[in-house]
């Protein structure tokens, strides 16, 4: 049974590394059009404790894009430099897409482990109330 | 009590062994986007049997440490699969983790109706059947 809860515990950490790698993805996509905004990335980590693997899963620091920002010329622009560019952001509107749908469907992988891990133990439960 | 009728004991050890792989497997799809970690698996349950010695036959050859061999004392090995990787180290691919899940929820159930079954066959024998 402990094996369970332990799949359960594991699966909810995979769903929220998942949730929080999404909330990346739309801060990015959010700020697409703010001038000088770098792109935020974050990769996953394996979750240590006590020396000990536990097997769970979080998201790690979060870093800056330090691809150069684009820059952009519109003379009107109140940010605009003397001669008439500003810089724009970094953030690709493809890649943040491909990520949040990379994020969906690692959260729907996750999603099915829980849910299986749930009826696996409803069963032995079941095999007890008889 | 049940440990020492023969098909109650394999079939608890087959449905523990299909948690602890479930649990494997929870494990690899919640670290599927995580740098540098290597899918995690034990061998199959039949082919896990004939190394456990838990085999009739073997049983009968060292009928003296039977009582030693209890359900809890058996643990399998966790190996780090060798599978190609992505560019970032990881090697879980998550449709095969799928596979082996729909694998896993079979052995779970099937383990436990052989179970539910046996555990009729023993109410039936003292006269309250189902």
């Amino acid at each position: 049974m402990s094996d369970i809860l332990k799949s359960l515990e594991i699966s909810a950490s995979g769903m929220r590394a998942t949730s929080s790698r999404l909330r990346l993805t739309s801060e990015n996509l959010a700020n697409s059009d703010t001038p000088g905004y770098r792109r935020k990335v974050a990769s996953f980590e394996q979750v240590f404790a006590g020396g000990n693997e536990t097997g769970l899963v979080r998201q790690g620091k979060t870093h800056l894009d330090q691809t150069e920002l684009p820059k952009i010329y519109d003379p009107s622009h109140p940010l605009a430099d003397s001669d008439g560019y500003f810089q724009g952001s970094n953030v690709n509107l493809m890649i943040e897409i491909a990520d949040a749908r990379e994020a969906q469907r690692s959260y729907d992988a996750n999603l099915k482990m829980f849910e299986q891990a749930r009826k696996m133990s409803t069963a032995l439960l079941d095999l007890l109330r008889r | 009590m049940f440990e020492n009728i023969s098909v109650m004991r394999v079939a608890g050890l087959m449905a523990r062994h299909a948690t602890t792989r479930q649990n494997l497997i929870s494990q690899n799809i919640a670290n599927a986007d995580t740098p540098d970690y290597r899918v995690r698996d034990i061998a199959k349950f039949s082919e896990s049997m004939s190394v456990n010695e838990l085999s009739s036959e073997a049983r009968k050859t060292r009928g003296g440490h039977m009582s030693s061999i209890f359900l809890n004392e058996v643990s399998w090995n966790v190996a780090d699969s060798e599978s190609e990787s992505n560019p970032n180290g990881n090697t879980v691919s998550i449709e095969s983790e799928m596979l082996k899940s729909i694998e896993v929820e079979r052995e779970h159930s099937q383990a436990l109706a052989i179970y539910q079954y046996s555990v009729d066959l023993l109410k039936t024998s003292i006269g309250r059947g189902r």
